[in-house]
C-alpha cells in the first residue's frame, strides 16, 4: 500500500510543515499555522546562518545543520544527564576532534557527548510551549493567542541567551565559535525550564525547589562549556577576567529562568 | 522527523505521515463533543488518543527511513509534541 514511488531526496530541510486540517476547525487552523510559522522561522534562521558561515573564510567546521542532527537515543539520554546534572559528569568537557582533509574538525554528536546538537534544544523548546499551554489550560486561561504569546516569549528568551553567550565570547577576544553552536548551547536552557514547569504542574511547591536547582545546573553547565570553548580558541588565558565573565553567565541564568518559567498572559512578567 | 535525517526520507513523506496520524486526534475532536466537561476524563481520553497517534506515526516513519530503528525514540517524541499541541486545542 505504501509504495514509495520515486522518492526523490530533494532539498532536505530540517523542519516539517503540517497539511491544513480538512475539517476546518478554527482552533486547528490556528495551531497548524502556529507550528508552520514557528518551524518556518527556525528553518530560515538555521539555513540563513548556515549559508552565511559557508561563505565565511573562518569557518573551520562543516557548518551545515545536518551535523547538529546526527543523534541517537543513547546520545540524547547522556546529554540530558549532562545538562540536568552537570556535577555527575565524570571525564572531560573537551570535544573530540578528528583530522579531515588536513583540517581539524569535530566529531558529530553521535560520537561525542560534549558536542552540541539542535535536536534537544528544539524538542525542549516545543515541550516548553506545550507545558505552558497545559499549565494555562489547567488554570482556565488557555487560548491559542496565549500559546502564540508564550512561543514568542520563548523565542525571545532563547535569543537573549544566545546573545549573552555571543557577547561574552566576543568580549573575551574569541568570536569564532559557529553561530549554530551558540544557538545549541543557549537552547539547552529549555530543558531545565521544562523540568521546573512540569514540577509545578504536578506538585505546586516543587517549583520553588526545582527552579533554583535547574538554574544552578544550567549555570554550571554553561560555565564549563564556555570555558572549554574559550580554551579552544584563546591560548593566552587571562584568568581573573575570564572567571568574572563566566560567573556573570551563571548569575544571569537566575533572572532569565524566572522570567521564562513564569507562565502568565502578560509576557513582560 | 528532525532526527530521521538518513537521506531517503524527504519532506513530503514526513508531511504525509504526520497528516495521516492526525486522524486519531480528529476522532478525539469528534468524541469530545459528547464527553462531559470534567477535566480528568478529558485528559485521560486525550492521552489515549495522543499515544495512539504517536505510536502509529513513529512506526510509519521508522518503516520508511533507513536506519530508523535507532531513532525511534527521538521520532516518537517529536510526534508526541505535535499531537499534544493539537490535543491542547481540543481540550481547552
Amino acid at each position: 500500500m505504501y509504495s514509495n514511488v520515486g522518492s526523490q531526496p530533494g532539498v532536505q530541510q530540517p523542519q516539517t510543515s503540517l497539511p491544513p486540517n480538512p475539517f476546518g476547525s478554527a482552533f486547528n487552523v490556528a495551531g497548524s499555522g502556529l507550528i508552520r510559522g514557528g518551524l518556518g522561522a527556525y528553518g530560515g534562521k538555521i539555513l540563513g546562518s548556515s549559508s552565511e558561515y559557508v561563505q565565511s573564510n573562518i569557518s573551520r567546521y562543516f557548518s551545515d545543520p545536518q551535523y547538529y542532527f546526527q543523534v541517537n537515543d543513547q546520545y540524547v539520554k547522556n546529554k540530558l544527564k549532562v545538562v540536568l546534572l552537570p556535577f555527575l559528569h565524570r571525564g572531560h568537557w573537551t570535544r573530540i576532534t578528528e583530522p579531515v582533509g588536513g583540517r581539524l574538525s569535530y566529531k558529530p554528536p553521535i560520537y561525542d557527548i560534549n558536542a552540541p546538537d539542535l535536536y534537544i534544544p528544539l524538542m525542549a523548546f516545543g515541550t516548553y510551549v506545550i507545558l505552558a499551554g497545559l499549565s494555562l489550560g489547567l488554570h482556565g486561561k488557555f487560548s491559542p493567542e496565549a500559546l502564540n504569546l508564550l512561543f514568542i516569549k520563548g523565542l525571545l528568551g532563547w535569543f537573549m541567551q544566545a546573545a549573552l553567550l555571543k557577547v561574552t565570547l566576543l568580549s573575551l577576544g574569541s568570536g569564532e565559535a559557529p553561530l549554530l553552536d551558540i544557538i545549541a548551547y543557549a537552547g539547552y536552557t529549555f530543558t531545565g525550564i521544562c523540568l521546573a514547569v512540569l514540577g509545578r504542574i504536578i506538585l505546586g511547591y516543587s517549583y520553588y525547589f526545582l527552579m533554583p536547582w535547574t538554574c544552578l545546573c544550567m549555570g554550571v553547565f554553561l560555565v564549563k562549556t564556555m570555558k572549554r570553548v574559550l580554551f579552544a580558541e584563546v591560548r593566552s588565558y587571562d584568568s581573573s577576567r575570564h572567571h568574572y565573565l563566566l560567573l556573570f553567565i551563571a548569575l544571569v541564568q537566575f533572572p532569565l529562568f524566572t522570567w521564562l518559567g513564569n507562565i502568565t498572559i502578560n509576557w513582560l512578567l | 522527523m528532525l532526527a530521521g535525517r538518513t537521506g531517503n526520507l524527504d519532506l513530503h513523506t514526513c508531511t504525509s505521515v504526520v497528516g495521516y496520524c492526525l486522524l486519531p486526534v480528529v476522532i478525539f475532536s469528534a468524541l469530545s463533543l459528547f464527553l462531559p466537561v470534567d477535566g480528568v476524563i478529558r485528559l485521560s481520553v486525550a492521552a489515549v488518543f495522543v499515544l495512539w497517534a504517536t505510536r502509529a506515526s513513529a512506526g510509519l516513519v521508522v518503516s520508511f527511513a533507513d536506519g530508523g530503528d535507532e531513532h525511534r525514540g527521538l521520532i516518537a517524541y517529536a510526534s508526541f509534541l505535535i499531537y499534544t499541541l493539537f490535543s491542547l486545542l481540543v481540550i481547552f
